[in-house]
């Protein structure tokens, strides 16, 4: 097995605002170890959601690459890319964005029924609830498996998203700005889920402005104009 | 399977599908209402023109008529296709009651009952001697009389239900009838001793064909009758027509281009006996009547035009909804791809949607289109009964109810094509939805 889960080599990513062409992340190179927990970091407008996304093969980097256990993912197809994202990553969003048409049970299952065939969900559909509700009960919401999101507090919405990242047991969590939508205390609680997660040998990768949220990771990462800071 | 659950959620959580429902239910049930009066009225003309004339028709449009129609009438029954022949004249008349001066022009019909009504349906038409054709012209009151039978509209009123009146026993007049004799050189045959163009009938039976022409202009009597009437006796007998209906299974078309061979045959084989022949024409049922169903069917093909403009504008509004939901499910398609959904997992969402949207709406359309279709004839009665509005004038036209039976292979062809028209709306945005970056329609404002 490889030491590193996931490494980024020389990434750049430019946007177009209009006329003016941003480069938001200039030649970034980083690597993270399996069962790291890892803050990324930075100013607003450091590009450190931009690297986040693009570790999650949520967007493409338009130069450099990104290898997922020593597989390069900004190689791969449309078709591998949507497995990676289903299978590979969990992505905690800090707008929690979860399907309002659907229950927490159904947001929570969602990873999987995307990966199911209607035969696959009709022979596994057992399993997967069983799975879903095992991790509702680990998130306190065990009660709340009928219930829709806007049934929810912040709180309750974040522990859903993260029982939707968890859904397949993905080897990866990414986190943007897990709190950053939430009060101290509901944010703290989030953390300790997520440190809780660590701890059973989770590996994290979590982005946020605020340093003291970036102090509860092993390992800060500093983003400083599209580049990681020196010594890091 | 969460596509199916998703695409239900939208439609049962969205106002916008159920607009769209509604707009599909709309366009289905006018269609579906629209198309079947329609079709019904020219399926109806259709049948009664085919009942009138049977399978196919031998005849001149000269007055004068055509000679040999006996020899040339054996000759087809001997034929495997044809089942059975009738004679017919056809030709102008005045008519008057005796003892009035009022005459009116109207078309004479001269037939032979026992074989005409072996050919065509006309026995049904008959009111008094239903079922028993073959004494049609017998008056009722006294057989032994000449007896004349008249088109409906000569004596008879519609209230405004478009229902004819008769009287239990049939009324009791004599009719004047003159016919215009002719030569067979088709000049007027002048008057001699033995020539006789006027002869006084008795009233025996109305004839209800539910066409407009015979029932409003039209007279019967026999063909002997006529025949002498029209100076159609001598030299030779002549007649207008010949009524031919085929034996069972008989495909129409070819039958007619059979008997068109034989009549080309016969009409070589005889022609040094009559010039007549010449003028004669072979046309199956649907050639003949064509000035009466051609109409019908060029409204009904402008019709189909125009609700295939409806199906544009369903295809349109179901465009445009669906531009709406695609707008305002955009951070699902966002977070969907975040979980590894395809282009192709959320296009299908769409699709769902659109051909449910489509199959609900047609089911609710067209269910709602028999149910008033079912009931049509009497919300047409109780709005004449109430509110003296009606559909069309009774006295004018032939047709007694509002056509309303439904056509399955249409109903078919309605569904299909609103569910078809609804994936084509939806298409579009579907496309555009699918092929939506997850960073962008997560709407990630933070770098």
């Amino acid at each position: 097995m490889s030491k590193y889960i996931i490494r980024a080599t020389n990434v750049h990513k430019h946007y177009k605002m209009g006329s003016a062409d941003l480069h938001v992340l200039k030649g970034v190179d980083m690597a993270v170890k399996h069962g790291e927990f890892v803050a990324i970091t930075g100013a607003s407008g450091s590009g450190k959601s931009t690297l986040l996304h693009i570790l999650g093969a949520l967007d493409r980097p338009d130069k450099g690459s990104v290898e997922f256990q020593e597989s390069e993912i900004t190689k791969y197809s449309w078709a591998r890319l949507n497995k990676y994202r289903n299978s590979q990553v969990g992505f905690v969003f800090q707008f929690y964005h979860l399907l309002p048409e659907l229950t927490v049970e159904e947001n929570i299952m969602l990873p999987a029924m995307i990966s199911s065939s209607m035969l696959g969900w009709i022979k596994n559909r057992k399993t997967i609830k069983a799975r879903a509700k095992d991790l509702a009960d680990q998130l306190g919401l065990k009660d709340r498996l009928a219930h829709k999101p806007h049934q929810l507090s912040g709180g309750e919405r974040q522990r859903v998203a993260i029982g939707r990242a968890l859904m397949k047991s993905p080897p990866l969590l990414l986190a943007d700005e897990p709190t950053g939508n939430l009060d101290s205390a509901t944010g703290n609680g989030i953390l300790e889920i997520l440190e809780n997660l660590n701890r059973a040998g989770q590996t994290i990768i979590m982005v946020t402005h605020d340093l003291r949220i970036a102090g509860r990771a092993h390992r800060v990462i500093r983003l400083a104009d599209g580049l990681i800071g020196q010594g890091q | 399977m969460y596509k199916f659950k998703l695409a239900i959620r939208y439609i049962l959580k969205r106002p916008a599908s159920w607009l769209a429902i509604a707009a599909v239910a709309l366009c289905v049930f006018m269609v579906v209402v629209v198309m079947t009066v329609l079709s019904g009225l020219v399926t109806d003309i259709r049948n009664k023109n085919h009942s009138f004339i049977g399978d196919c028709i031998v005849h001149t449009k000269s007055l004068v008529g055509f000679p040999l129609y006996e020899e040339f009438m054996s000759l087809l029954e001997k034929d495997s296709s044809v089942a059975v022949t009738s004679p017919v004249i056809t030709n102008w008349a005045l008519i008057s009651r005796v003892g009035s001066d009022h005459n009116r022009a109207v078309a004479i019909m001269g037939i032979d009952p026992n074989r005409h009504c072996n050919v065509t349906s006309w026995g049904d038409s008959l009111f008094y001697h239903k079922g028993n054709c073959r004494d049609a012209f017998k008056p009722l009151r006294d057989p032994n009389r000449p007896g004349v039978v008249v088109g409906i509209e000569l004596i008879s009123g519609r209230d405004m239900f478009g229902t004819y009146r008769h009287d239990p026993v049939p009324p009791e007049f004599e009719l004047a009838v003159s016919c215009f004799p002719l030569t067979a050189k088709g000049t007027l045959a002048k008057m001699g001793t033995d020539l006789v163009n006027t002869k006084v009938f008795y009233f025996s039976d109305d004839s209800h064909t539910g066409l407009a022409g015979p029932d409003t202009g039209n007279i019967y009597a026999s063909l002997e009758d006529v025949q002498m009437l029209c100076s159609m006796n001598a030299p030779q007998k002549r007649v207008s027509a010949i009524y031919i209906r085929f034996k069972d299974g008989v495909n129409i078309n070819e039958a007619t281009a059979n008997v068109r061979k034989l009549w080309n045959n016969f009409s070589a084989q005889n022609a040094a006996h009559s010039e007549l022949l010449k003028n004669v024409l072979v046309q199956s049922w649907k050639d003949y009547s064509r000035d009466e169903i051609a109409p019908l069917e060029k409204e009904q093909v402008m019709i189909t035009v125009l609700f295939c403009m409806v199906g544009v504008i369903t295809i349109f509004i179901i465009f445009v909804i669906f531009s709406m939901l695609v707008g305002a499910k955009t951070k699902d398609i966002g977070i969907l791809k975040s979980f590894g959904a395809s282009d192709v997992d959320i296009a299908y969402v769409f699709l769902t949607v659109s051909t449910l949207i489509g199959a609900i709406g047609s089911g609710l359309g067209a269910s709602a289109g028999l149910l008033f279709l079912e009931y049509i004839n009497r919300i047409e009665h109780f709005f004449m009964e109430h509110f003296g509005l009606a559909l069309w004038d009774r006295s004018m036209y032939s047709i007694e109810a509002i056509p309303n039976q439904l056509n399955m292979l249409v109903l078919s062809i309605i569904i299909a094509s609103a569910i078809l028209a609804c994936v084509a709306g939806a298409l579009l945005p579907a496309m555009r939805a699918s092929g939506k970056k997850p960073v962008e329609t997560l709407q990630v404002t933070q770098i």
